[in-house]
């Protein structure tokens, strides 16, 4: 239940946030983070076998996702100090806050898989 | 002379990073199957005794169905290695053990080699090479080619088998007593025949009852046999593959042993990477990713070297002062190569990038994934894994296409592989975009990279609805594990992948610069518009006029025939700019609909030298080759045709 609870706050947090790219004219970006909600929201789909199994995979895939995202952003951002600076944007640092949960639930869920 | 041991086994087993570990070898081992088309040969000196290994292509049977088998069959049997290796997967055994089962009807020194025994261990199994080696009669090693652990082992049982051909104590599997009649009668035969003498009696007979193709043909051909028809075959060979499971089954249950019953770190993953709906939207992410990785992440590197560049022509101007040489070394060698070479950490980036999607296992996962829109466009998934390839260059591409058992699936590959837009087509596409497309140059850049996809896609069902009527063979593929990627892996493919780019850098970039700038050059010195480049692209200028390019791009079109890349270096000599300054001036020559047309034209327009010629030798046809430049050419022209009427009706 707990992990139920968690996955649909991510979930939703990651649609606000894709909104935010989108809102602020990263359409294609703001998709890729549709799609990482999409990864947490599915998550409560009822399934055949182990339910808790489903669900940890979910989240184990989700945080590998996250990680993914957020250190391409950081790189991105990083390398565009070479010549012409980016700044972060709200939806940027949203990301950021985002991948702090996302890295801890994939920790806890990455002990239950062999 | 050195003896030969050569390395069998499925697809991605890990023959090819066993291979390495040995010789020492430096070549690319990729996370999925079918990397390895033809064979490698490598050498060994281990304890004063030189060896050489061979590692041939990844195949599930010796059924001589698709190339790979064939390659490897025919090795087995004309090259005759002194010692067979088979490779098995300490995580899959049963698929390797039925490949073990089949060679060992053909020869008898074969050693047994379980791989990825760490991996095992984690998972909490254990295999017991005891039991194997009882029960197949064979020399067993465990290993692990990541760890190391088992390769002394190894080479020191291969060196026992080669010095003291003794061959354990080889065990046969018996079939079921009509079989076992049959095979028997079958070698009587063969017996008599001195032209079978270097075949084995009893694998001949086996192929001949499960209506192997080529051993049905060499039989007919040599001895009297009373014919046999297809249902017959059929049955034997199911009754001979079931037996063979059986007895796998049964050796398995001895000889492993699994403690804990866990879903894995990869199946956790696989079940989301591959799920129904979030499968493709995930695909299309890590294509979006690459490309934004390709341009927004090496742009500034980019830069640099525009920026370095630059600042070499001048220094050569300043030094050679105005003159013909000045101009050979600074608008056509700097110019051209230069112009290309501003690029290179854009391809370097893209292969990074899918190296690291390779490296991690993703993309046969993305080949599952798509394998239920393949199998609408009649093609399998195992086409797609040999399309994905072009990305990087469309040379292996069509080589990888040796892998798809379906004659029919692997022309139409083939015939469709060219529209993958290469590495070599992004140069221009950065150019472009860069120049017209201010703001959204990944966005672009992915919308082109999908066009290229989906304009394969109406190719391959085209193709299949003009000349090649059929179903396509359904997709079996074990999905490799996931692994983090090495380092040492990575650079490895980026370098063998990127190295190509830089030497044709210094190869046919470079001479078709000198070239194009003496064309440029003369006969006026300089003056480009009343040169041979002008006069040769002008001519070419009416067939062109429907799509509105003018001479420069014309002659920028017939010059990158030869290699895509060539387009952006003739372009830097025909506007006399390379780098920023360049894009300023397209910006200026070019609309962005003219560009869009541009962009498409190159995108599908006639494969370059080496690809028609490997489409060529892989198609057994120069007819198909000649095809694929003509339909190429008439599709490229109808797209920016399209594109041109469409754009000028909208803006």
């Amino acid at each position: 239940m707990k992990e139920k609870i968690i996955l649909t706050a991510l979930g939703i947090l990651y649609i606000i946030d894709g909104i935010l790219y989108i809102h602020e004219g990263s359409v294609l970006w703001g998709l890729v983070i549709f799609t990482l909600s999409g990864v947490y929201l599915f998550g409560l789909e009822k399934v055949h076998g182990s339910e808790i199994e489903h669900t940890k995979a979910h989240i184990l895939t989700g945080g590998i996702f996250s990680i993914f995202l957020t250190g391409f952003l950081i790189v991105e951002k990083l390398v565009s100090y070479l010549t012409e600076p980016e700044k972060f944007m709200l939806a940027d640092i949203f990301l950021i806050v985002l991948f702090f949960p996302s890295f801890l639930l994939f920790l806890n869920s990455k002990r239950y898989f062999l | 002379m050195a003896n030969v041991v050569a390395f069998v086994g499925n697809p991605n087993v890990g023959k090819s990073s066993l291979f390495n570990a040995i010789t020492g070898a430096r070549q690319y081992v990729a996370n999925w199957p079918g990397v390895t088309v033809s064979r490698r040969e490598g050498i060994r000196r281990w304890r004063e005794k030189e060896i050489k290994f061979v590692d041939l292509p990844g195949i599930y049977s010796l059924g001589a169905i698709s190339l790979d088998e064939k390659i490897t069959r025919e090795y087995i049997i004309n090259e005759a290695p002194d010692v067979v290796v088979v490779v098995v997967d300490a995580l899959n055994m049963e698929q390797g053990l039925y490949l073990l089962i089949e060679v060992l009807e053909m020869r008898e020194d074969v050693i047994l080699v379980v791989n990825a025994i760490d991996e095992a261990r984690k998972r909490g199994i254990s295999i017991n090479k005891y039991e194997l080696e009882k029960h197949f009669g064979v020399h067993t090693v465990l290993t692990s080619a990541v760890t190391g652990e088992g390769i002394t082992e190894l080479l020191d049982k291969i060196l026992h088998v080669l010095r003291s051909r003794e061959i354990h104590s080889f065990v046969q599997l018996r079939y079921s007593e009509e079989i076992e009649r049959q095979i028997h009668e079958i070698s009587r035969e063969i017996e008599k025949s001195d032209k079978l003498r270097s075949y084995k009696k009893r694998w001949l007979a086996v192929k001949y009852l499960e209506g192997d193709a080529e051993v049905l043909k060499l039989l007919k051909e040599t001895i009297n046999l009373d014919p046999m028809d297809k249902e017959k075959h059929d049955f034997y060979r199911s009754e001979i593959a079931k037996r063979r499971y059986e007895y796998i089954d049964a050796v398995l249950k001895e000889a492993v042993s699994t403690k804990m019953k866990k879903m894995s770190f990869s199946e956790a993953i696989d079940h989301v990477m591959t799920h129904r709906f979030l499968g493709i939207p995930i695909f299309l992410s890590m294509m979006y990713l690459t490309f934004r990785f390709t341009f927004d992440v090496m742009a500034p590197f980019s830069d640099l070297i525009d920026a370095g560049m630059g600042k070499l022509a001048d220094l050569v101007r300043t030094i050679a002062g105005d003159g013909w040489v000045s101009s050979l070394i600074a608008d056509g060698v700097i110019g051209g190569v230069g112009g290309v070479l501003v690029f290179v950490p854009n391809i370097f980036g893209m292969f990074l990038a899918l190296g690291f999607l390779e490296e991690f296992g993703y993309l046969p996962r993305a080949a599952f994934v798509v394998d239920r829109i393949m199998y609408k466009l009649k093609l399998s998934g195992r086409a797609f894994m040999s399309l994905i390839l072009g990305f990087g260059c469309n040379v292996p591409s069509i080589m990888s296409t040796r892998g798809i058992s379906d004659p029919r699936e692997r022309l139409i590959t083939i015939l469709v592989s060219p529209f993958i837009t290469c590495s070599a087509r992004l140069p221009v596409y950065l150019l472009l975009v860069g120049a017209l497309f201010k703001g959204m140059e990944a966005t672009m850049i992915f919308i082109i990279y999908v066009s290229s996809m989906v304009l394969t896609a109406i190719s391959a069902l085209f193709w299949n609805k003009v000349l090649f009527k059929g179903e396509p063979v359904p997709l079996i593929m074990e999905l490799p594990r996931y692994r983090m990627p090495t380092l040492k892996n990575l650079s490895l493919y980026v370098w063998e992948r990127g190295k190509h780019f830089l030497e044709k850098a210094g190869g046919i970039i470079l001479i078709t610069s000198i070239v194009i700038w003496f064309l440029g050059y003369m006969p006026n010195h300089g003056n480009i518009e009343h040169s041979y480049a002008a006069a040769l692209g002008r001519f070419f200028v009416p067939i062109f006029a429907p799509l509105h390019f003018n001479w420069k791009m014309v002659t920028a079109l017939i010059f990158g025939a030869a290699a895509k890349e060539v387009v952006v270096s003739t372009f830097s000599m025909l506007y006399n700019a390379s780098g920023a300054d360049l894009s300023a001036v397209l910006a200026h020559d070019f609309t962005a609909v003219t560009a869009l047309a541009f962009i498409f034209f190159v995108m599908a327009y006639i494969p370059c030298f080496s690809t028609i010629a490997v489409t060529a030798s892989e198609s057994g046809s120069w007819k198909w080759a000649a095809l694929s430049v003509v339909y190429s050419l008439g599709i490229a022209y109808l797209i920016a045709l399209i594109i041109t009427l469409v754009g000028g009706i909208l803006i």
